[in-house]
């Protein structure tokens, strides 16, 4: 090997083959997004309000969201109850300022598990193919053919309400169809060189599906997890209105449209609209940031809606 | 083409049966008993156990799915648990028309108002207008059933009072205009949004330079060019928004007292009763594993290029 050294020396040329664009900062890929999704933007804002109200609950709340006066039940907004209180006499706005951590907790905790699950599945069932990938291919449909409301209802009924549950339920609603479309993705990296060049050299299944295929998943990754954020906090909102999601006196967006606030829309409507509004702005500003997402690190997924 | 219709079909009893079992079992180790929550807290241990016997509860798992299987096969589903003396078949019947009848015409309105949106949309990009129709679906897409139905209630039969709240009569009455367009408004959104997506993919398609280079009249060229190849993305998700129809279903029944398959499937699992839950489970799958095979079938009306058959393609 020494004598042969003309081989595989590498020619180093005197200008430079590639011209490298100048290297961006975090900022400058911030103020872009917001140049050319301003919609987008407007999402983003909102959400990172949404996680500042979920960390400083305590501190913005001006009242205790469990404590009931039986003296106060439902009285009007004051200067002191800013939304009102319910059926309970609790204050609505404390209970809406702690309701974002858990719609918060439960839709990032359930999207990003069930979104993780999914890639592990799309991902390995394509590298193993063939029979494996037939098989956990026609689980996938068994899974969803249930409708997702219903599945989730179903495992709520079966595990019993509490957060926690609400978010392993909404977890598992969320692995087919992510495994679904991470599944086709994969198809197009497995005939990539790269996956070649890391077999030829000896690396095994799961370091190849680890290292190579799923980082590659990365971008198309967080785009379906923002996505189904916003159906996580409103699939959790239906459970707690349904009664099945977390326990009645968790001060969450969907619990609080629950029962009382109903029958008595009437007399005190702001038990009800707050809330509902809550859901509707922060849902819609999520949308908003995971469509904007989506066109800007993977345009092709338009049509997933 | 036969050949790909039979491929799909073998699968569907595996499937069936795989969805069944899985229900099955979950329904007999989960937590909750159908016999104790039906004799209700002061229930009689010996009366328990009489009736647990009586269904053959305690049998072992396997042997009871076998004897499930083997009934319904010949065609009974068992009788409810909690509506005593009542088979399920007949418990099934009448609701599972009202809720199809109810589903159509949501999914009716979903089509009419969706596509057409989002064409719209999409010829008039960058506009104005598209902004507005984008922003209007999102916001569509963000409210969940149970805040759009006492919305609409309040609007148009508390404020307007021209449209009855509750109750059904069948699918030309006034009753069911509320509830479809509450289980409607997700769908139209929805499909506002992949059809304007779609669309726009396909305008800038070298096919619709030539139909419009050879001279075709503008009308032809969005209906026979545009508008035939942006549906095939848009037909796909139709099987799935069926899905999105069952759930919306459950809380719509409910709010409008619909006497529907939702609130069937809702109070069947909080009372474990068996029988109902796996016929449902049942009928969901395969009408989502038909659906969806019939939705593959109409691609190559609409693309004679997509030819059936050859490897099999999930989904």
């Amino acid at each position: 090997m020494a004598q042969d050294r003309g081989a595989g020396r590498v020619i180093i040329p005197e200008r430079p083959i590639f011209v490298l664009p100048p290297k961006r900062s975090a900022m400058n890929h911030v103020v872009e997004f917001f140049k050319r999704k301003p919609l987008g933007a407007v999402g983003a804002v909102v959400a990172v309000i949404l996680v500042f109200v979920a960390i400083f609950a305590n501190m913005l709340a001006n009242h205790d969201p469990y404590t009931i006066r039986v003296a106060e039940i439902f009285s009007g907004p004051t200067s002191d109850t800013w939304l009102g209180t319910d059926h309970l006499g609790r204050d609505v706005y404390s209970r809406i300022v702690y309701g974002a951590r858990i719609s918060l907790y439960v839709g990032i905790m359930s999207s990003f598990i069930g979104c993780t699950i999914g890639l592990v599945i799309g991902v390995a069932s394509v590298h193993f193919g063939g029979l494996t990938d037939l098989i956990v291919q026609r689980f996938i449909d068994g899974m969803m053919a249930f409708p997702s409301l219903i599945l989730a209802i179903a495992i709520m009924a079966a595990l019993g309400a509490s957060l926690n549950n609400v978010v392993i339920a909404l977890a598992i609603v969320y692995i087919p169809s992510t495994a679904r479309i991470l599944r086709s993705q994969s198809m197009v990296i497995k005939e990539m060189d790269y996956v070649l060049a890391a077999r030829a050299v000896g690396a095994g299944n799961w370091r190849i599906i680890i290292r190579h295929m799923m980082p590659n998943c990365f971008a198309l990754f967080i785009v379906i997890v923002t996505i189904h954020l916003g159906g996580a906090i409103i699939a959790e909102a239906s459970l707690s209105f349904l009664g099945v999601g977390t326990p009645p006196n968790v001060p969450s967006w969907g619990g609080m449209l629950n029962g009382a606030a109903q029958s008595y829309v009437k007399t005190a409507p702001w038990v009800a609209i707050f809330p509902g509004l809550a859901i509707v702005v922060v849902v819609f500003s999520w949308n908003l940031l995971g469509d904007a997402l989506r066109d800007v690190l993977d345009p092709r997924l338009r049509g997933t809606g | 083409m036969g050949t790909y219709i039979a491929r799909r079909l073998i699968w569907t009893p595996f499937l069936l049966l795989m969805v069944t079992f899985v229900t099955f079992a979950l329904g007999r180790f989960g937590p909750g008993d159908p016999v104790e929550i039906l004799q209700g807290q002061y229930s009689n241990p010996e009366v328990v156990q009489r009736i647990r016997e009586q269904k053959g509860l305690d049998d072992n798992i396997i042997s009871q799915y076998g004897r499930y299987l083997s009934d319904m096969s010949q065609g009974d589903f068992g009788e409810s648990f909690k509506y005593r003396g009542r088979s399920v078949g007949e418990l099934l019947q009448k609701r599972m028309w009202v809720s199809a009848q109810l589903a159509s015409a949501a999914l009716l309105l979903s089509i009419s108002l969706g596509i057409p949106a989002g064409v719209f949309a999409a010829l008039k990009q960058g506009t104005w207008w598209d902004t507005a129709t984008v922003v209007t679906t999102l916001i569509g897409q963000s409210m969940p059933v149970f805040l759009t139905a006492p919305g609409v209630l309040i609007i148009f039969a508390l404020k307007l009072d021209i449209l009855p709240t509750h109750g059904w009569g069948g699918f030309f009455d006034t009753r069911i205009i509320l509830p479809a367009m509450v289980m409607g408004i997700p769908g139209v959104a929805i499909l506002a949004r992949l059809t304007r997506a779609s669309t726009l993919d396909v305008v800038s398609q070298d096919f619709v330079r030539t139909a419009r280079a050879k001279g075709l009249a503008e009308i032809t060229v969005r209906r026979r060019h545009i508008l035939r190849n942006a549906l095939i993305p848009v037909i796909t998700t139709l099987g799935f928004s069926l899905a999105g129809l069952a759930s919306g279903a459950v809380i719509v029944e409910g709010f409008f007292g619909i006497p529907g398959v939702g609130l069937l499937a809702i109070e069947s699992l909080f009372s474990r009763d068996y029988p109902v839950i796996m016929a449902l489970t049942l009928l969901g799958t395969t009408f989502f594993v038909l659906a969806n095979l019939l939705i593959d079938l109409t691609y190559p009306f609409l693309d004679p290029r997509i030819r059936l058959g050859g490897d099999y393609v999930a989904g």
